[in-house]
C-alpha cells in the first residue's frame, strides 16, 4: 500500500516538477483534477456530456464486443487445445488474421457493415470484437492443449466418455487461462475502442471525447481528464477480473 | 450479482435514452457524411461544396448557407507570425488574386472545371453545379469574421480570453489577424518579382473545391511568374494545418476560418490571414422524406466539426425555430 | 460387497514401435485373491495394468466378465480443482447425476481411509500419503469388481509406506476384492499378497508363481516372511541370469 501511494506521488511530483520548470507545458495536477471532477457530474458544454456519460458509451462498446469475442473465442479454444485436427485446422486461419491489428480494420469494418442501421457502432463493436478475440483464444488454448496427459488418463481408466473428459478435466485446467485470455481481452479491448473511437465518429466516447477537445482546442485540462478516465477504467477493469480469478481458482 | 448486472444494465439504457428533444449532432469528415447519407445512417448534414452537390444525388438541400448566414466566411490564406519575409508573401497572394480572377471570369468556365475536376477528382457536371455555389473571394468579410467571433463566444467554445493573448481589445486582436497591408499592396503592382532566396511552404487541404485558387495559381503559371520558389504540403483538414503551422512545418496555408480562429485563440497558434478564399458554399442538406426544418426533430444531422462555420449554420437555423441542437 | 464370480484369465503379449515388450504373460486371477505383480523396473509392469484397464492395445486374450475396474495410480493424479470429497466423488460424477445417497457413500469411504474432517481439502492442502488415500477411495467408491494398483505407495516414505500397507489389508480383509497390485518392492508383495506373479525383464513372461501362506498381520522379520523374500528373489534372478 505505501508503495502503491509512493509510485502515484512520484508521477505527480514529476508532474509538478515538469510543469513548474518548463519542461512540460501543460496544466498543473491539482487544476486536473479539479476539471476531472468538475466533468465527472457536470455536463462538458462543447458536447453536453460528462465523463460518465461517455465512459458509458465506451463501455457498453467495448463490453459488446469483448463478450462476443469470448463467447467464440472460449469454446474454439478449448476446442483447439483438445483436439489437434481442429488446431491443425482453425492455426492458419488465426495466424494470417492475427497480426492484423485492430485499426487496421476500421475502414473495412464500416464498409462491412455500412447495409447494417447503427453501422458506427457495430463496427466499433466489431473491432473490440478482433482486439479482444485473438488474446483470448491463443491463451484459452494454450492451458487447454497443456492439460495434464494423465488426469486425461485417469478419466479413461474410469471409463469416462469424451463429454465428461472435456467436462470434468480440459475445461477446469483451461480456466487460468481463459482468465488470463478474459483480463488481456478486456485490455486490449479497451484501448481499442478509445482509439477507434478517435478516429471515427461515434457522438459519444472517451475517445471521441478528447479528440473533439482537441480539435476545437485550448482544452488540455479535459483532454487529460478524459485520459485519466481511460486509465481508471481500464485499472478498475483489471482489478475486477484479478478479483474473480482469485475466487475462481481457490485450488491453485 | 446478477440482480446488479440487470440493474447497472438497465441504467445504462434509461440515461441513453432519457435525452432532451431537439436535433442530435454527430461530427463526421464530409466523405463520410456522404457515405453514410447514402445509407440513411443520418438524416441530414451540413457541408461544404462539392459535398452538397454530391449529398443532393441522395437527398436535398434544405437550407443554403446564404438562407441562414449571409457572406459567412469560410477558407481563408494565413501565413505563420514567425515567417518575415513579406515579399514572400506578397508573392503568394498576388498569384492568389490572379487565380481568383481567372476563376470569376466567364470566359474561363470550361478552363475551371476542368481544373476544378482534375483538383478534387470528382465528374465535371459535379463540380460544376458546385462551382456555383461557391463565393471565391480575395478578402473574407470582417464583419461577418467577428460574427463568428461572437458565435465562438456564445456556445462556450473559446477557453482563452484575448486579453491572455496580450491584446488589449477584439479591435486589437482583428488588427493583428486580419493582415490587410499585403493584399493591398498586391492589389496595385504589376507580378511582384520575388529575389529573396526563402522556399516557401505552403499547405492546403485535399481535395478542397474552396482552396481552388491555389491549384490555378500553380497550372496558370501565377506563382512561377513571381519567380518564388514553393513546395505544396497537403494536410486531411484544418486542425492538421494548424498543428502543421504550430511544428514550423509550413510558413503559408488554405484553411477553414473556423480552425484558423479556433486555434489561435485557445491554442495561441501564431498565425495572421492575410487572404480570403471564398464565402458561402455550405448547405444543410436532407433525406428526402424531410419536409420542414421542424422535421428534423429527434433527428440526426451532421456537422464536419464543434466550432465550425457549418456546427453554427446549423446552431442559428435551430435557434430560428426554437430548437435545441443535442450533441448524440 | 464380492469380487467377480468368474476366474479372470489372461493371456496377453504387446509391443511397441515393432519391439517386443512384453512375451507372453499369461496367469490366471481368482476372485478375492490379492495378487501382487513384482518385477524390475520396465519390465511392463505398468504396461499390463494399463492393458487390463483398457488404456492400451494388446495381442492375446484377457478373459474378464467385469467393466468395474477400479485404478490406483503410481502419482495420485487428482484432479487439482476439486476437493477431496469432490475427488472421490468424480468416478460417479462422469456417469450420472451426483445424488445425496453418493456423497454419503463418499464420506463414509474417506472415513474409512483416515480422512475425516479432510472433505473440502484441497489435493495442494494434502500429504502425499492422504492424497494416495483419496486416490484409493476414488478408486473404491465405484464399489469395482477388480482394483488395479499401480505401485501406489512408492513415492512415499518408509513409515508412511508401511502404514498405508497395514491399512489397505485391513480394508481388503473387509469385503475381499480382487486385487492387482503392481511393485518392484518384494518386501511389500510378501506383506501384500496371497500370491505373487514374478515377472521376467523385458520382454517379458512369468517368471514364476509364489502363493503366500501366512497369517495377517504379517511380521516382517519372521524368518519365513524372509523366506518368501529369498523365494520370490531367487526368481527374479535366476530369470535375469539366463
Amino acid at each position: 500500500m505505501r508503495l502503491k501511494i509512493l509510485s502515484i506521488a512520484t508521477v505527480l511530483i514529476l508532474w509538478y516538477a515538469a510543469v513548474l520548470v518548463g519542461v512540460l507545458a501543460l496544466p498543473l495536477p491539482h487544476e486536473v483534477a479539479e476539471k476531472f471532477i468538475a466533468l465527472f457530474f457536470n455536463p462538458e458544454p462543447v458536447l453536453g456530456k460528462n465523463l460518465i456519460q461517455h465512459s458509458i458509451s465506451s463501455l457498453i462498446r467495448v463490453i459488446s464486443g469483448s463478450f462476443i469475442a469470448f463467447f467464440l473465442a472460449i469454446p474454439l479454444g478449448i476446442l483447439m487445445g483438445w483436439r489437434l485436427s481442429v488446431d491443425a485446422y482453425f492455426s492458419t486461419m488465426i495466424e494470417v488474421f492475427r497480426p492484423i491489428p485492430p485499426l487496421a480494420w476500421i475502414p473495412l469494418a464500416y464498409i462491412i457493415f455500412a447495409g447494417f442501421s447503427n453501422s458506427t457502432q457495430l463496427a466499433q463493436i466489431f473491432i473490440v470484437f478482433l482486439g479482444a478475440f485473438f488474446p483470448c483464444l491463443l491463451s484459452t488454448r494454450e492451458f487447454a492443449r497443456a492439460t495434464d496427459k494423465n488426469l486425461i488418463e485417469m478419466a479413461k481408466a474410469f471409463r469416462a466418455s469424451d463429454a465428461s473428459i472435456l467436462k470434468e478435466v480440459v475445461i477446469p485446467s483451461s480456466i487460468p487461462g481463459i482468465i488470463s485470455g478474459v483480463r488481456i481481452g478486456l485490455g486490449i479491448g479497451w484501448m481499442t475502442i478509445v482509439a477507434a473511437e478517435m478516429l471515427a465518429t461515434s457522438g459519444s466516447g472517451l475517445g471521441y471525447f478528447i479528440m473533439v477537445m482537441y480539435e476545437v482546442g485550448g482544452r488540455v485540462e479535459e483532454i487529460i481528464s478524459g485520459m485519466a478516465m481511460i486509465g481508471l477504467i481500464g485499472y478498475l477493469m483489471n482489478e475486477v477480473v484479478i478479483l474473480a480469478e482469485k475466487k475462481l481458482l481457490r485450488w491453485r | 450479482m446478477n440482480k446488479i448486472y440487470l440493474t447497472v444494465f438497465l441504467s445504462i439504457l434509461l440515461l441513453g435514452c432519457s435525452q432532451p428533444e431537439g436535433i442530435y449532432v454527430v461530427k463526421l469528415s464530409p466523405p463520410d457524411m456522404i457515405e453514410q447519407f447514402k445509407l440513411k445512417q443520418i438524416d441530414g448534414f451540413v457541408a461544404w461544396e462539392p459535398f452538397v452537390t454530391k449529398g443532393e444525388e441522395f437527398g436535398k438541400v434544405m437550407l443554403k448557407s446564404s438562407d441562414i448566414w449571409k457572406h459567412h466566411p469560410c477558407c481563408v490564406v494565413a501565413h505563420s507570425a514567425s515567417f518575415k519575409d513579406d515579399d514572400a508573401l506578397k508573392a503568394v497572394v498576388w498569384a492568389h488574386v490572379k487565380a481568383t480572377e481567372f476563376i470569376k471570369d466567364e470566359k474561363n468556365k470550361e478552363k475551371v472545371i476542368e481544373y476544378a475536376s482534375e483538383f478534387t477528382g470528382l465528374e465535371k457536371n459535379v463540380v460544376a453545379k458546385a462551382l456555383e455555389n461557391i463565393e471565391y473571394t480575395t478578402y473574407p468579410n470582417e464583419k461577418e469574421f467577428r460574427f463568428y467571433f461572437e458565435k465562438l463566444k456564445e456556445y462556450g467554445l473559446l477557453t482563452k480570453k484575448l486579453s491572455d493573448l496580450g491584446y488589449k481589445s477584439e479591435d486589437d486582436f482583428f488588427s493583428d489577424f486580419l493582415r490587410k497591408d499585403i493584399i493591398e499592396a498586391v492589389k496595385k503592382s504589376e507580378p511582384p518579382k520575388y529575389d529573396g532566396k526563402v522556399r516557401i511552404r505552403i499547405g492546403y487541404l485535399t481535395a478542397d473545391l474552396h482552396q481552388l485558387a491555389l491549384y490555378v495559381a500553380v497550372k496558370e503559371g501565377y506563382l512561377d511568374a513571381t519567380s518564388l520558389k514553393y513546395e505544396l504540403k497537403q494536410y486531411k483538414n484544418g486542425v492538421a494545418v494548424m498543428e502543421a503551422f504550430r511544428a514550423g512545418e509550413i510558413d503559408v496555408a488554405y484553411l477553414g476560418g473556423a480552425p484558423a480562429t479556433l486555434k489561435r485563440v485557445n491554442d495561441d497558434i501564431g498565425i495572421r490571414i492575410i487572404a480570403g478564399a471564398n464565402n458561402e458554399g455550405s448547405a444543410l442538406v436532407v433525406q428526402n422524406n424531410i419536409e420542414s426544418f421542424k422535421d428534423l426533430k429527434g433527428k440526426t444531422v451532421a456537422i464536419p466539426g464543434y466550432g465550425t462555420v457549418q456546427d453554427f449554420l446549423l446552431r442559428i437555423a435551430a435557434e430560428k425555430y426554437g430548437m435545441k441542437v443535442i450533441s448524440k | 460387497m464380492k469380487g467377480f464370480t468368474e476366474i479372470m484369465e489372461i493371456s496377453i503379449s504387446k509391443s511397441f514401435n515393432g519391439f517386443k515388450v512384453i512375451e507372453n504373460i499369461s496367469f490366471r486371477v481368482n476372485p478375492g485373491e490379492f495378487v501382487c505383480v513384482v518385477g524390475k523396473s520396465g519390465c511392463g509392469k505398468t504396461t499390463l495394468l494399463r492393458i487390463i484397464a483398457g488404456l492400451e492395445e494388446y495381442e492375446g486374450e484377457i478373459k474378464l466378465d467385469t467393466e468395474r475396474i477400479g485404478f490406483v495410480f503410481q502419482d495420485d493424479r487428482l484432479l487439482p480443482w476439486k476437493t477431496a470429497l469432490e475427488n472421490v466423488l468424480f468416478p460417479i460424477g462422469i456417469e450420472k447425476k451426483i445424488e445425496k445417497g453418493d456423497v454419503e457413500l463418499a464420506k463414509k469411504i474417506l472415513k474409512l481411509v483416515g480422512l475425516e474432517g479432510f472433505e473440502g481439502y484441497y489435493p495442494k492442502e494434502l500429504s502425499g500419503g492422504m492424497r494416495q488415500r483419496v486416490g484409493l477411495a476414488r478408486a473404491i467408491i465405484i464399489q469395482p469388481d477388480i482394483l488395479l494398483m499401480d505401485e501406489p505407495f512408492a513415492s512415499l516414505d518408509e513409515l508412511t509406506r508401511q502404514k498405508m500397507q497395514e491399512e489397505l489389508i485391513q480394508l481388503w480383509e473387509r469385503d475381499r476384492k480382487t486385487v492387482i497390485f503392481v511393485t518392484h518392492s518384494i518386501d511389500e508383495a510378501v506383506f501384500l499378497a496371497t500370491r505373487i506373479v514374478v515377472l521376467t525383464p523385458r520382454p517379458s513372461k512369468v517368471a514364476g508363481e509364489v502363493k503366500i501362506d501366512l497369517p495377517r498381520p504379517r511380521d516382517r522379520t519372521s524368518s519365513e516372511f524372509n523366506l518368501y523374500k529369498r523365494k520370490v528373489l531367487n526368481l527374479l534372478r535366476l530369470k535375469s541370469e539366463s
